[in-house]
């Protein structure tokens, strides 16, 4: 199953990417948005269809390089990408309703072969398989913002990531003479150097999902549309960063360093994103706060190896989806202006938008309560319960703004956006039964209570800290690492390279040399003292030899 | 296997003929200099053909010497010249045609003579597939000076050099290391005879001024890399060249020294020589970090494309005296995914940066109004920084895994020089990106369409040889 769906994606990848010069883009666009359609209802129905296990190609059959490129059919697989090719389908759909999003045929390509590239690391067996998808990952979201500096950030941290991962499995093979995945526990007994395997892989991992203290090019993207920003932090790399735990996580527990920093690194950096995600008045920000949070979360569940790790895990990413969108709505009608604090009392103006963001709220609660957590991962979702709707009741229930403009603009989402969502919305909470859990009547409670009563003037205060914008990172890398590393490279080059080497070590020698072709020119010349000089010069040295013989 | 065709000969002798040819080619004001320049590239098409059919005859999972070719010359002394292949030396010399050919399109309208500049490039040619064909040690010397007679006169003519005895005292530099080299063939021709390069094993260390022998070879090798010591004459002509033809056509000088190294290898190397290949390995790991890091720094985007290719070359030298068969074995791939790639980023680079000169304008965000420029440069840059679109990704894998396993320390320092060395690229790309409208030029300054068509070729040679190695060949 998985195999054709895969070729289908690369045959409608490919004919999209023929197409985007061309006219009428955005009717293709419409076309590539059913044919996904039918791919995901074919997918999701075949649910309890039998495995049809593995398609292998080999690759590379060299004795010295044995690699095979894999495609998979296993349950867990199509388990998992299931819900993801639902949201894959909502993403579609929204960049090519969106009227900001002027490349969306280019665009939702990019999605398609991100999905191809989830695919591809999912099946791998081997490190190459691996390293090719989590590079196609990288250069694809090279293409995703719109903008320049967000673009430099993501790519610069997506380069040193994917060469710790390069490093790593380097080492790794140079031990085992192994690139298969289901010898890493070989490496694991008697590798050497694991500390450092270990360490790069837990970089690699903590940039691409953007973890705290190396999520800034995440944070840069609040310059780019919020549909991409949502795109950008589903689909594309922090997703590679969770396959890639799932796969090399034998490797990251070789040593004793990552499961005494990588746990409290993950709640760490859910800690900081909820704040953020309280606090900070802008919308996008608060979004990929969200989102990076749901990121952290579900690295949480594949870290500990949690048996629901297949299931849960991409609904995490589609409950962040949801409340991502609910901001998206707010964002869109209130004419894209990203600052909450010119935002208020919106129940009024956007009573559909209301009822939407309640109905996507409620949705994710019921999505969340139906499996079963440990008392670290409840106090998480009530947190989340909390800020999402904090934040709800700052948007939509405390006094209206000021802003006249934003009041006189303000207006409710279009049919396009509200049956979709709504007709979403009805599935998720029909397919999870969500009356049944005792966990949703808490949660739903929790929300009421934040509804009411969160104390937004408070909120209000503590947001205007300089702390929440977010740029005491801004520029910490550079004055780092980058300005150290121009200065010692100036010092190199000015004071070693031209003062010692050129001026002095090879200035000396030409000087010498140059003397003593001089000298040898004037014995040369046949100046008659030059010349008589020379003579009788020779000619002592070899009597003085002679008589030293003699006399020896 | 010996070869009853003369094939090899045969490539060699093809960019010679190209050369009289280009010398009788007539070229007006009309034509600009082209004629020569069409004689050029149809040889090298002409031999790129037959290096194909080579690769067809040889057997490539064989991984010694064959088609041999004997030509007597001399019988007191007993010198002849002896030609064979093997996948290295084959794929090399794809590699070596490739650039060049790359070098010559792009060059077309950079010089007012072109004739003499072609000229000396298919002589070049001509010896440089000499050299990557020699089999005895003669033959390998022989080509290996014969190169540079018609580098000389290419660097002293297009080299744009306003020192003509920074040129002198380049001639100088390699006629000391070429004596070095030198003696040592003599003593191993006192000893050993004409001997064959995969016969060079059978020196001894202990007899025969064996360690002279080795010593020097050594010496005369290194000489050409831009390694510590030696790096200062390479440098110091190669970052003053800004004809892409010219750096392509230098840049090949190095790789002369790589090649040497993989043909003049001991069968074993004694504990008391062996204990000190670590000095090697530290004065290579700083000389990449201290090279890099100029790079880094330097604004001139000639001085950065030498950082990158010679953090390369000594990472591939290192790779080579870790004397281990795998990397020796795997040279000739990584090599050509690097030159590829190394001549594809010198030529873009050389075409943007000469639109500057000539426009008199800044070329930051040039890439966002030149989309056929754009496609070709950002593949190019993620291939060099070492993303998998080429083969220098899987050989490159290879190679630094042998490298961290022998020295975790060094390797982890050679590959602190590839990131910076790599970031380097990447800030270029995206100056070249970042539309400051500072920028004059427009959609007409894109690449034309056959220039475009011919990177697209480069871009799928790079893309297919990382998909599969040696898909080209039709195994008879």
């Amino acid at each position: 199953m998985i195999l054709q769906i895969f070729i289908c994606l690369l045959m409608m990848a490919f004919c999209s990417l023929l197409i985007t010069q061309g006219r009428r883009r955005k009717i293709w666009s419409v076309l590539l948005l059913f044919g996904l359609g039918i791919i995901s209802y074919f997918f999701v129905i075949s649910l309890n269809a039998q495995p049809q296990g593995s398609f292998i190609y080999q690759w590379l059959p060299y004795n010295i390089l044995k690699a095979d490129f894999n495609i998979s059919d296993a349950k867990n697989i199509q388990q998992m990408l299931r819900p993801l090719i639902i949201m894959l389908l909502g993403l579609v759909y929204l960049n090519t309703i969106s009227k900001g999003e002027q490349h969306s045929l280019h665009f939702n390509t990019l999605l398609i072969l991100n999905f191809i590239a989830l695919i591809l690391m999912l099946s791998s067996h081997d490190f190459l398989q691996l390293m090719f998808a989590g590079c196609m990952f990288s250069v694809i979201g090279f293409y995703m913002p719109d903008s320049i500096a967000p673009k430099k950030n993501l790519f610069i941290f997506y380069f040193l990531a994917e060469t710790a991962i390069f490093i790593a499995f380097a080492v790794v093979y140079g031990s085992t003479r192994s690139i298969s995945l289901a010898d890493m526990s070989l490496f694991v007994k008697n590798g050497q150097h694991k500390d450092i395997v270990s360490g790069l892989l837990l970089f690699a991992i903590a940039c691409k999902s953007g973890l705290f203290l190396l999520n800034e090019h995440y944070f840069n993207l609040k310059h780019i549309s919020s549909n991409r920003i949502v795109c950008t932090m589903l689909t594309s790399v922090p997703v590679s960063a969770l396959v890639l735990l799932i796969k090399i996580k034998p490797l990251l527990n070789a040593t004793s360093l990552v499961p005494d920093i990588f746990p409290y690194w993950i709640g760490l950096s859910i800690v900081v994103c909820l704040l953020f995600y309280l606090f900070n008045n802008n919308l996008k920000t608060k979004i990929i706060s969200l989102l990076m949070s749901a990121i952290a979360f579900s690295l949480h569940f594949i870290y500990k190896n949690s048996d629901l790790l297949y299931d849960l895990v991409p609904y995490v990413l589609c409950v962040a989806f949801l409340i991502s969108l609910s901001l998206i709505l707010v964002f869109n009608s209130a004419s894209k202006e990203p600052d909450i604090s010119y935002i208020g009392g919106f129940w009024r103006i956007t009573k559909l938008n209301f009822v939407l963001n309640l109905l996507l709220g409620i949705t994710s609660l019921a999505i969340l309560s139906r499996f079963p957590l440990n008392k670290y991962e409840n106090i998480y979702v009530i947190c989340l319960t909390a800020v999402v709707f904090a934040v709800l009741r700052r948007i939509f229930l405390t006094k209206p703004c000021d802003n006249n403009v934003i009041l006189a603009n303000a207006k409710s989402t279009g049919i396009l956006y509200a049956l979709p969502l709504a007709v979403i919305s009805g599935w998720f909470l029909w397919q999870t039964k969500f009356w049944n859990f005792r966990s949703f009547y808490i949660l739903f409670a929790i929300a009421v209570f934040m509804l009411i009563l969160a104390p937004t003037k408070i909120i209000d205060i503590i947001s205007s800290w300089k702390i929440w914008q977010n740029s005491y990172l801004t520029g910490f890398y550079e004055n780092i690492f980058i300005r150290p590393l121009r200065l010692f490279g100036r010092i190199l080059w000015l004071a070693f390279d031209v003062m010692v080497v050129e001026r002095s070590i090879v200035s000396t020698i030409s000087h010498l040399s140059k003397a003593f072709v001089g000298g040898m020119h004037k014995i040369q010349e046949s100046g008659k003292y030059s010349y008589l000089l020379s003579i009788v010069t020779g000619a002592l040295i070899i009597i003085v030899y002679f008589l030293r013989n003699i006399y020896k | 296997m010996s070869n009853p065709f003369a094939i090899l000969s045969l490539i060699i002798c093809i960019p010679f003929l190209g050369m009289l040819f280009t010398l009788v080619a007539k070229d007006s004001d009309e034509t600009k200099g082209n004629n020569s320049s069409n004689v050029a590239i149809f040889t090298i098409i002409a031999n790129l053909v037959l290096i194909w059919r080579v690769f067809m005859i040889i057997d490539e999972k064989r991984l010694k010497l064959q088609l041999f070719e004997k030509f007597d010359w001399l019988s007191i002394p007993d010198i002849n010249l002896v030609f064979a292949v093997d996948n290295i030396s084959l794929m090399i010399i794809l590699a070596v045609h490739l650039v060049i050919l790359m070098g010559i399109v792009f060059s077309r309208s950079l010089v007012e003579n072109q004739k003499s500049l072609m000229v000396f490039t298919l002589l070049f040619l001509s010896f440089s597939t000499g050299f990557f064909v020699s089999a005895d040690i003669f033959s390998f010397f022989i080509f290996f000076e014969a190169m540079l007679l018609p580098l000389f006169m290419i660097i002293g003519m297009y080299g744009g050099f306003k020192r003509p005895e920074r040129l002198s005292g380049f001639f100088l530099y390699n006629f000391i290391g070429s004596m070095i080299l030198f003696v040592s063939i003599l003593l191993i021709y006192k000893y050993y005879g004409s001997l064959r390069l995969d016969k060079t094993g059978k020196i001894l260390w202990n007899k025969n001024f064996g360690y002279y022998i080795w010593g020097g070879v050594a010496l005369g090798l290194l000489w050409r890399i831009p390694i510590w010591p030696f790096h200062y004459w390479i440098s110091s002509i190669t970052t003053r060249i800004h004809n892409p033809l010219v750096f392509i056509v230098t840049s090949v000088l190095p790789l002369s020294s790589i090649y040497g190294f993989v043909r003049f290898w001991p069968k074993y190397i004694p504990l008391e020589i062996s204990q000190h290949f670590i000095w090697l390995s530290v004065i290579g790991c700083v000389t990449m970090l201290f090279i890099s890091m100029i790079g880094f720094i330097n604004k001139d985007f000639q001085y950065k494309i030498f950082a990158f290719t010679t953090v390369y070359y000594i990472m591939y030298l290192l790779g080579i005296f870790t004397q281990n068969e795998l990397v020796r074995n795997n040279i000739g791939y990584v090599l050509f995914g690097f030159l590829v790639v190394f001549g594809a980023l010198e030529v873009l680079s050389a075409y943007i940066y000469n639109l500057e000169q000539d426009n008199d304008t800044s070329v930051s965000g040039f890439l966002c109004r030149a989309k056929r420029l754009s496609i070709a440069y950002t593949f190019i840059t993620i291939a060099a920084v070492g993303f998998p679109v080429s083969a220098m990704f899987t050989n490159n894998f290879l190679i630094i895994s042998e490298l961290l396993t022998a020295n975790i320390q060094m390797g982890v320092v050679l590959m602190l020089s590839s990131v910076i060395a790599s970031a380097t690229l990447i800030s270029e790309m995206f100056k070249l990106k970042n539309d400051t409208k500072e920028c004059q030029l427009g959609k007409i300054h894109d690449l034309s369409a056959g220039k475009f068509v011919f990177m697209m070729f480069i871009m799928f040679m790079l893309l297919m040889s990382f998909i599969r190695p040696l898909w080209f060949v039709i195994s008879e």
